[in-house]
Protein backbone atom coordinates (compact mmCIF):
# COMPACT_ATOMS: atom_id res chain seq x y z
CA UNK A 1 0.00 0.00 0.00
CA UNK A 2 2.81 2.53 0.76
CA UNK A 3 4.20 1.76 -2.69
CA UNK A 4 0.85 2.63 -4.22
CA UNK A 5 0.81 5.94 -2.33
CA UNK A 6 4.32 6.82 -3.50
CA UNK A 7 3.39 5.88 -7.04
CA UNK A 8 0.33 8.12 -7.05
CA UNK A 9 2.34 10.98 -5.52
CA UNK A 10 5.05 10.70 -8.18
CA UNK A 11 2.43 10.56 -10.91
CA UNK A 12 0.79 13.76 -9.63
CA UNK A 13 4.15 15.52 -9.28
CA UNK A 14 5.53 14.67 -12.68
CA UNK A 15 2.47 14.58 -14.92
CA UNK A 16 2.58 18.29 -15.89
CA UNK A 17 6.27 18.17 -16.76
CA UNK A 18 6.99 18.24 -20.48
CA UNK A 19 9.80 15.80 -19.90
CA UNK A 20 7.22 13.21 -18.89
CA UNK A 21 4.51 14.11 -21.34
CA UNK A 22 5.69 11.99 -24.27
CA UNK A 23 5.75 8.23 -24.32
CA UNK A 24 8.93 6.87 -22.78
CA UNK A 25 10.58 4.44 -25.14
CA UNK A 26 8.85 1.10 -24.89
CA UNK A 27 5.62 2.47 -23.47
CA UNK A 28 2.59 1.79 -25.57
CA UNK A 29 0.74 4.90 -26.74
CA UNK A 30 -2.78 5.31 -25.52
CA UNK A 31 -2.20 3.73 -22.13
CA UNK A 32 -2.59 7.07 -20.36
CA UNK A 33 -6.33 7.22 -20.98
CA UNK A 34 -8.51 9.43 -23.10
CA UNK A 35 -7.49 12.61 -21.31
CA UNK A 36 -3.78 11.88 -21.72
CA UNK A 37 -1.45 14.81 -21.41
CA UNK A 38 1.07 15.64 -24.08
CA UNK A 39 3.47 18.44 -24.83
CA UNK A 40 2.49 19.85 -28.24
CA UNK A 41 6.11 20.93 -28.76
CA UNK A 42 7.56 17.49 -28.14
CA UNK A 43 7.51 15.32 -31.28
CA UNK A 44 9.83 12.64 -29.88
CA UNK A 45 8.97 9.18 -31.10
CA UNK A 46 8.79 6.87 -34.08
CA UNK A 47 6.03 7.53 -36.59
CA UNK A 48 4.55 6.14 -39.77
CA UNK A 49 2.75 8.30 -42.28
CA UNK A 50 -0.82 7.09 -42.77
CA UNK A 51 -3.38 7.64 -45.51
CA UNK A 52 -3.17 9.26 -48.90
CA UNK A 53 -0.69 8.34 -51.56
CA UNK A 54 2.95 9.23 -52.02
CA UNK A 55 2.28 12.50 -53.79
CA UNK A 56 2.40 16.03 -52.42
CA UNK A 57 -1.26 16.28 -53.41
CA UNK A 58 -3.46 15.46 -56.39
CA UNK A 59 -4.32 19.14 -56.78
CA UNK A 60 -1.36 20.20 -58.86
CA UNK A 61 -0.94 23.86 -59.81
CA UNK A 62 -0.39 24.94 -63.42
CA UNK A 63 3.18 24.53 -64.59
CA UNK A 64 5.41 26.85 -66.55
CA UNK A 65 6.66 25.70 -69.98
CA UNK A 66 10.04 25.01 -68.38
CA UNK A 67 8.38 22.98 -65.64
CA UNK A 68 6.34 20.99 -68.15
CA UNK A 69 9.45 20.20 -70.17
CA UNK A 70 11.17 18.96 -67.05
CA UNK A 71 8.12 16.87 -66.14
CA UNK A 72 8.25 15.25 -69.58
CA UNK A 73 11.88 14.33 -69.00
CA UNK A 74 11.01 12.39 -65.84
CA UNK A 75 9.74 8.85 -66.47
CA UNK A 76 8.24 7.42 -63.26
CA UNK A 77 7.40 3.79 -62.51
CA UNK A 78 4.55 4.67 -60.17
CA UNK A 79 1.07 5.98 -60.73
CA UNK A 80 -1.44 5.14 -63.43
CA UNK A 81 0.29 3.28 -66.29
CA UNK A 82 1.04 5.44 -69.29
CA UNK A 83 -1.84 5.22 -71.76
CA UNK A 84 -4.44 4.06 -69.24
CA UNK A 85 -7.59 6.15 -68.61
CA UNK A 86 -6.96 9.10 -66.32
CA UNK A 87 -10.09 8.54 -64.21
CA UNK A 88 -9.99 12.16 -63.15
CA UNK A 89 -6.32 12.18 -62.22
CA UNK A 90 -3.88 14.85 -63.34
CA UNK A 91 -2.09 13.62 -66.50
CA UNK A 92 1.20 14.00 -64.68
CA UNK A 93 0.19 11.20 -62.35
CA UNK A 94 -0.63 8.81 -65.21
CA UNK A 95 2.77 8.27 -66.81
CA UNK A 96 4.05 5.07 -65.19
CA UNK A 97 6.31 2.79 -67.21
CA UNK A 98 7.95 -0.48 -66.23
CA UNK A 99 10.89 0.13 -63.89
CA UNK A 100 13.42 -0.96 -66.49
CA UNK A 101 12.37 2.00 -68.65
CA UNK A 102 12.06 4.49 -65.81
CA UNK A 103 14.66 7.13 -65.00
CA UNK A 104 13.47 7.52 -61.43
CA UNK A 105 16.62 8.30 -59.41
CA UNK A 106 15.36 5.86 -56.81
CA UNK A 107 15.64 2.98 -59.29
CA UNK A 108 19.40 3.19 -58.91
CA UNK A 109 19.01 3.72 -55.17
CA UNK A 110 19.97 7.37 -55.32
CA UNK A 111 18.64 9.57 -52.51
CA UNK A 112 14.94 10.28 -52.69
CA UNK A 113 15.57 13.80 -51.43
CA UNK A 114 13.17 16.21 -49.82
CA UNK A 115 10.18 16.17 -49.69
CA UNK A 116 9.85 12.78 -51.37
CA UNK A 117 11.34 10.75 -48.53
CA UNK A 118 9.00 12.45 -46.07
CA UNK A 119 6.04 11.33 -48.21
CA UNK A 120 7.05 7.67 -47.99
CA UNK A 121 4.94 5.52 -45.70
CA UNK A 122 7.99 4.27 -43.85
CA UNK A 123 9.14 4.69 -40.28
CA UNK A 124 10.61 8.04 -39.30
CA UNK A 125 11.88 9.02 -35.88
CA UNK A 126 11.64 12.57 -34.56
CA UNK A 127 14.37 13.35 -32.05
CA UNK A 128 14.88 16.66 -30.25
CA UNK A 129 18.38 17.89 -29.52
CA UNK A 130 19.25 21.12 -27.76
CA UNK A 131 19.20 23.26 -30.89
CA UNK A 132 17.90 20.94 -33.56
CA UNK A 133 15.09 18.60 -34.46
CA UNK A 134 16.26 15.48 -36.22
CA UNK A 135 14.19 13.36 -38.56
CA UNK A 136 15.72 9.93 -38.91
CA UNK A 137 14.26 7.99 -41.81
CA UNK A 138 14.14 4.21 -41.99
CA UNK A 139 14.66 4.15 -45.74
CA UNK A 140 18.18 5.30 -46.61
CA UNK A 141 18.82 5.38 -42.83
CA UNK A 142 18.81 9.10 -43.50
CA UNK A 143 19.11 11.95 -41.02
CA UNK A 144 17.59 15.33 -41.79
CA UNK A 145 18.33 18.19 -39.42
CA UNK A 146 16.16 21.22 -38.74
CA UNK A 147 17.84 24.04 -36.84
CA UNK A 148 15.65 25.51 -34.11
CA UNK A 149 17.97 28.03 -32.47
CA UNK A 150 16.86 31.15 -34.30
CA UNK A 151 19.39 31.15 -37.10
CA UNK A 152 18.17 32.35 -40.45
CA UNK A 153 17.50 30.37 -43.59
CA UNK A 154 20.69 30.56 -45.65
CA UNK A 155 20.56 32.97 -48.55
CA UNK A 156 22.77 34.91 -50.93
CA UNK A 157 26.47 34.14 -50.73
CA UNK A 158 26.01 31.73 -47.82
CA UNK A 159 23.52 29.63 -49.75
CA UNK A 160 25.70 29.80 -52.84
CA UNK A 161 28.70 28.58 -50.85
CA UNK A 162 26.70 25.82 -49.21
CA UNK A 163 25.43 24.66 -52.57
CA UNK A 164 22.57 22.32 -53.23
CA UNK A 165 21.83 19.29 -51.08
CA UNK A 166 19.52 16.31 -51.50
CA UNK A 167 17.66 17.32 -48.34
CA UNK A 168 18.37 21.05 -48.55
CA UNK A 169 19.03 23.36 -45.62
CA UNK A 170 16.29 23.70 -43.05
CA UNK A 171 15.49 25.98 -40.13
CA UNK A 172 12.37 25.97 -38.00
CA UNK A 173 10.54 28.19 -35.57
CA UNK A 174 7.61 27.73 -33.26
CA UNK A 175 4.54 29.77 -34.05
CA UNK A 176 2.37 28.95 -31.07
CA UNK A 177 2.28 25.16 -31.05
CA UNK A 178 2.93 24.89 -34.78
CA UNK A 179 6.45 24.14 -35.89
CA UNK A 180 7.13 26.01 -39.13
CA UNK A 181 10.13 24.75 -41.11
CA UNK A 182 11.67 26.54 -44.08
CA UNK A 183 13.88 24.63 -46.51
CA UNK A 184 15.99 25.95 -49.39
CA UNK A 185 18.93 24.78 -51.47
CA UNK A 186 17.44 21.53 -52.75
CA UNK A 187 19.15 19.44 -55.38
CA UNK A 188 16.87 19.51 -58.41
CA UNK A 189 17.86 15.99 -59.49
CA UNK A 190 15.54 14.62 -56.81
CA UNK A 191 11.85 14.53 -57.67
CA UNK A 192 9.07 16.05 -55.58
CA UNK A 193 7.29 12.70 -55.40
CA UNK A 194 7.08 9.22 -56.91
CA UNK A 195 5.03 10.56 -59.83
CA UNK A 196 8.03 12.42 -61.17
CA UNK A 197 7.00 16.01 -60.58
CA UNK A 198 10.08 18.20 -60.74
CA UNK A 199 11.35 20.95 -58.52
CA UNK A 200 13.94 23.53 -59.48
CA UNK A 201 17.01 24.44 -57.47
CA UNK A 202 15.22 27.69 -56.63
CA UNK A 203 12.31 25.92 -54.92
CA UNK A 204 11.65 26.65 -51.28
CA UNK A 205 9.37 24.76 -48.95
CA UNK A 206 7.38 25.56 -45.86
CA UNK A 207 6.30 22.73 -43.56
CA UNK A 208 3.79 23.28 -40.78
CA UNK A 209 3.80 20.54 -38.12
CA UNK A 210 1.23 20.31 -35.36
CA UNK A 211 0.94 17.61 -32.74
CA UNK A 212 -2.80 17.21 -32.35
CA UNK A 213 -2.79 14.45 -29.73
CA UNK A 214 -0.39 12.13 -27.99
CA UNK A 215 -0.07 9.87 -31.04
CA UNK A 216 -0.61 12.09 -34.06
CA UNK A 217 1.27 14.81 -35.91
CA UNK A 218 -0.35 16.71 -38.76
CA UNK A 219 1.74 18.25 -41.50
CA UNK A 220 1.02 20.57 -44.38
CA UNK A 221 3.70 21.32 -46.95
CA UNK A 222 3.76 24.24 -49.37
CA UNK A 223 6.19 24.40 -52.25
CA UNK A 224 7.07 27.76 -53.80
CA UNK A 225 8.79 27.23 -57.13
CA UNK A 226 7.82 29.95 -59.64
CA UNK A 227 10.40 28.66 -62.09
CA UNK A 228 8.36 25.47 -62.63
CA UNK A 229 4.90 26.21 -61.17
CA UNK A 230 2.79 29.34 -61.62
CA UNK A 231 1.29 29.06 -58.13
CA UNK A 232 2.38 27.61 -54.79
CA UNK A 233 1.68 23.89 -54.46
CA UNK A 234 -0.09 23.19 -51.18
CA UNK A 235 -0.17 19.60 -49.98
CA UNK A 236 -3.10 17.83 -48.46
CA UNK A 237 -2.79 17.17 -44.75
CA UNK A 238 -0.25 14.46 -44.02
CA UNK A 239 -0.82 12.36 -40.92
CA UNK A 240 2.04 10.84 -38.95
CA UNK A 241 0.91 8.19 -36.50
CA UNK A 242 3.03 7.24 -33.52
CA UNK A 243 3.94 3.57 -33.65
CA UNK A 244 3.24 1.14 -30.84
CA UNK A 245 6.09 -0.34 -28.91
CA UNK A 246 5.40 -3.77 -30.46
CA UNK A 247 6.67 -2.52 -33.79
CA UNK A 248 10.03 -1.62 -32.29
CA UNK A 249 11.45 -5.04 -33.03
CA UNK A 250 13.77 -6.63 -35.51
CA UNK A 251 12.57 -10.10 -36.55
CA UNK A 252 10.75 -10.20 -33.20
CA UNK A 253 13.88 -9.41 -31.20
CA UNK A 254 14.04 -6.10 -29.38
CA UNK A 255 17.67 -6.11 -28.34
CA UNK A 256 19.89 -3.37 -29.77
CA UNK A 257 17.06 -2.14 -31.93
CA UNK A 258 15.57 1.33 -31.62
CA UNK A 259 13.02 0.94 -34.37
CA UNK A 260 14.92 2.45 -37.29
CA UNK A 261 16.64 -0.18 -39.37
CA UNK A 262 19.66 0.06 -41.65
CA UNK A 263 17.40 0.52 -44.69
CA UNK A 264 20.18 1.31 -47.10
CA UNK A 265 19.94 0.27 -50.71
CA UNK A 266 23.57 -0.67 -51.40
CA UNK A 267 26.10 -1.66 -52.56
CA UNK A 268 25.55 -0.77 -56.18
CA UNK A 269 26.57 -4.18 -57.52
CA UNK A 270 23.77 -5.79 -55.48
CA UNK A 271 21.29 -3.25 -56.81
CA UNK A 272 22.47 -3.97 -60.35
CA UNK A 273 22.14 -7.69 -59.66
CA UNK A 274 18.53 -7.23 -58.54
CA UNK A 275 17.77 -5.08 -61.56
CA UNK A 276 19.30 -7.49 -64.05
CA UNK A 277 17.97 -10.73 -62.55
CA UNK A 278 14.54 -9.65 -61.35
CA UNK A 279 13.38 -6.13 -62.16
CA UNK A 280 14.25 -5.94 -65.84
CA UNK A 281 13.18 -9.48 -66.86
CA UNK A 282 9.84 -8.96 -65.09
CA UNK A 283 9.12 -5.83 -67.10
CA UNK A 284 10.85 -6.50 -70.39
CA UNK A 285 11.50 -10.24 -70.55
CA UNK A 286 14.81 -12.07 -70.82
CA UNK A 287 17.37 -9.89 -72.62
CA UNK B 1 3.20 -14.11 -22.43
CA UNK B 2 6.22 -14.05 -24.73
CA UNK B 3 4.18 -15.84 -27.40
CA UNK B 4 1.41 -13.29 -26.97
CA UNK B 5 3.94 -10.49 -27.40
CA UNK B 6 5.31 -12.11 -30.51
CA UNK B 7 1.78 -12.49 -31.86
CA UNK B 8 1.05 -8.80 -31.37
CA UNK B 9 4.40 -7.92 -32.89
CA UNK B 10 3.53 -9.93 -35.98
CA UNK B 11 0.06 -8.38 -36.19
CA UNK B 12 1.59 -4.92 -35.91
CA UNK B 13 4.11 -5.87 -38.55
CA UNK B 14 1.39 -7.04 -40.90
CA UNK B 15 -0.51 -3.81 -40.37
CA UNK B 16 2.60 -1.83 -41.13
CA UNK B 17 3.48 -3.75 -44.26
CA UNK B 18 0.03 -3.33 -45.81
CA UNK B 19 0.81 0.27 -46.74
CA UNK B 20 4.41 0.49 -47.79
CA UNK B 21 4.59 -2.51 -50.12
CA UNK B 22 6.74 -1.58 -53.03
CA UNK B 23 7.20 1.84 -51.62
CA UNK B 24 10.40 2.46 -53.46
CA UNK B 25 10.94 0.63 -56.66
CA UNK B 26 7.44 0.38 -58.03
CA UNK B 27 8.05 -3.03 -59.52
CA UNK B 28 4.37 -3.96 -59.07
CA UNK B 29 3.69 -2.51 -62.51
CA UNK B 30 5.75 -5.34 -64.03
CA UNK B 31 3.41 -8.08 -62.79
CA UNK B 32 0.00 -9.42 -63.81
CA UNK B 33 -1.90 -8.75 -60.62
CA UNK B 34 -5.24 -9.86 -62.06
CA UNK B 35 -4.01 -13.10 -63.65
CA UNK B 36 -4.20 -16.53 -61.97
CA UNK B 37 -1.44 -17.02 -59.45
CA UNK B 38 1.62 -19.11 -60.15
CA UNK B 39 2.42 -22.05 -57.90
CA UNK B 40 6.01 -23.21 -58.21
CA UNK B 41 7.52 -26.05 -56.20
CA UNK B 42 11.26 -26.22 -56.19
CA UNK B 43 14.57 -25.91 -54.41
CA UNK B 44 15.80 -22.63 -53.00
CA UNK B 45 19.14 -21.74 -54.58
CA UNK B 46 19.48 -18.35 -52.90
CA UNK B 47 17.53 -16.26 -50.41
CA UNK B 48 18.82 -12.82 -51.30
CA UNK B 49 18.25 -10.79 -48.13
CA UNK B 50 18.99 -7.34 -49.46
CA UNK B 51 17.51 -4.06 -50.57
CA UNK B 52 15.81 -2.82 -52.62
CA UNK B 53 13.86 -6.10 -52.60
CA UNK B 54 14.43 -9.41 -50.93
CA UNK B 55 14.30 -12.14 -53.57
CA UNK B 56 13.81 -15.91 -53.49
CA UNK B 57 15.67 -17.77 -56.24
CA UNK B 58 14.22 -21.17 -56.93
CA UNK B 59 15.13 -24.05 -59.24
CA UNK B 60 11.99 -25.72 -60.58
CA UNK B 61 12.13 -29.06 -62.40
CA UNK B 62 9.58 -29.21 -65.19
CA UNK B 63 7.73 -32.33 -66.31
CA UNK B 64 10.25 -32.95 -69.10
CA UNK B 65 13.13 -32.84 -66.65
CA UNK B 66 14.36 -29.38 -67.56
CA UNK B 67 15.31 -27.16 -64.64
CA UNK B 68 14.14 -23.55 -64.82
CA UNK B 69 15.54 -20.94 -62.47
CA UNK B 70 12.83 -18.69 -61.11
CA UNK B 71 13.10 -15.45 -59.15
CA UNK B 72 10.35 -14.33 -56.78
CA UNK B 73 10.47 -10.76 -55.63
CA UNK B 74 9.33 -9.63 -52.18
CA UNK B 75 9.36 -6.34 -50.27
CA UNK B 76 12.36 -4.71 -48.63
CA UNK B 77 14.35 -5.86 -45.60
CA UNK B 78 12.72 -3.46 -43.16
CA UNK B 79 9.21 -4.59 -43.99
CA UNK B 80 10.07 -8.27 -43.67
CA UNK B 81 12.10 -7.76 -40.49
CA UNK B 82 9.14 -6.07 -38.85
CA UNK B 83 7.09 -9.19 -39.60
CA UNK B 84 9.67 -11.31 -37.82
CA UNK B 85 11.63 -12.66 -40.79
CA UNK B 86 15.39 -12.56 -41.20
CA UNK B 87 18.27 -13.56 -43.43
CA UNK B 88 18.04 -17.22 -42.36
CA UNK B 89 14.29 -17.63 -42.82
CA UNK B 90 15.00 -19.65 -45.97
CA UNK B 91 18.13 -21.65 -46.72
CA UNK B 92 19.66 -22.77 -49.99
CA UNK B 93 18.68 -26.39 -50.65
CA UNK B 94 15.32 -26.08 -48.91
CA UNK B 95 12.27 -27.48 -50.72
CA UNK B 96 9.43 -24.95 -50.82
CA UNK B 97 6.42 -23.96 -52.87
CA UNK B 98 6.18 -20.32 -53.85
CA UNK B 99 2.88 -18.75 -54.86
CA UNK B 100 3.06 -15.49 -56.74
CA UNK B 101 1.88 -13.14 -59.44
CA UNK B 102 3.40 -13.83 -62.90
CA UNK B 103 5.48 -11.24 -64.69
CA UNK B 104 3.91 -9.35 -67.57
CA UNK B 105 6.84 -10.27 -69.79
CA UNK B 106 6.44 -14.01 -69.33
CA UNK B 107 9.97 -14.33 -67.96
CA UNK B 108 10.41 -16.79 -65.06
CA UNK B 109 10.01 -14.03 -62.49
CA UNK B 110 7.17 -13.59 -60.02
CA UNK B 111 5.94 -11.38 -57.25
CA UNK B 112 5.67 -13.40 -54.04
CA UNK B 113 2.28 -13.89 -52.42
CA UNK B 114 3.35 -16.54 -49.95
CA UNK B 115 5.77 -19.40 -49.40
CA UNK B 116 4.60 -22.85 -48.34
CA UNK B 117 7.05 -24.99 -46.40
CA UNK B 118 7.29 -28.78 -46.56
CA UNK B 119 5.08 -29.09 -43.46
CA UNK B 120 2.35 -27.03 -45.11
CA UNK B 121 2.88 -23.87 -43.09
CA UNK B 122 2.82 -20.55 -44.91
CA UNK B 123 5.42 -17.87 -44.38
CA UNK B 124 6.62 -14.68 -46.04
CA UNK B 125 3.07 -13.80 -46.97
CA UNK B 126 2.35 -10.56 -48.68
CA UNK B 127 -0.42 -9.10 -50.79
CA UNK B 128 -0.02 -6.39 -53.36
CA UNK B 129 -2.32 -3.49 -52.62
CA UNK B 130 -5.25 -3.69 -55.02
CA UNK B 131 -4.57 -7.26 -56.01
CA UNK B 132 -7.39 -9.78 -55.86
CA UNK B 133 -7.44 -12.16 -52.90
CA UNK B 134 -6.08 -15.63 -53.42
CA UNK B 135 -8.45 -18.23 -54.78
Amino acid sequence: MPNLFVGVLLWVLFLPSPAFSGHPEGQEPGTEGAASQFDPRDFSGIYMRRGGDRGLSADIPPMTPEGEARLDDNRPARGIPLGDPLNGEHPGRARAVVPALSNDPMMECNPQGFPRLLLDPELVEFAHLERRLLQIFNWENRMREVWLDGREVPSGENLDNLGLAWYGHSVGEWQGDTLVVHTVGLDDRAWVDIFGFPKSSEARFEERYRRIDADTIELQITMYDPKYYTEPWVSDTKIFERQPAESYTFFGWSGLFSGIIDGICAPMNEVDDFNSRVRDPAGLGAQ
Amino acid sequence: MKKLGTFFALVAGMAIIAGPLFAHHGTGISYELDAPLLTMKGTVTEFAWRNPHVTIFLDVTEDNGDVVSWAFEHSNIANLARQGYHRNTLQAGQEVTVVGHPSKSGAPVGLTVDVILADGSKILQRRQAGAPPRN
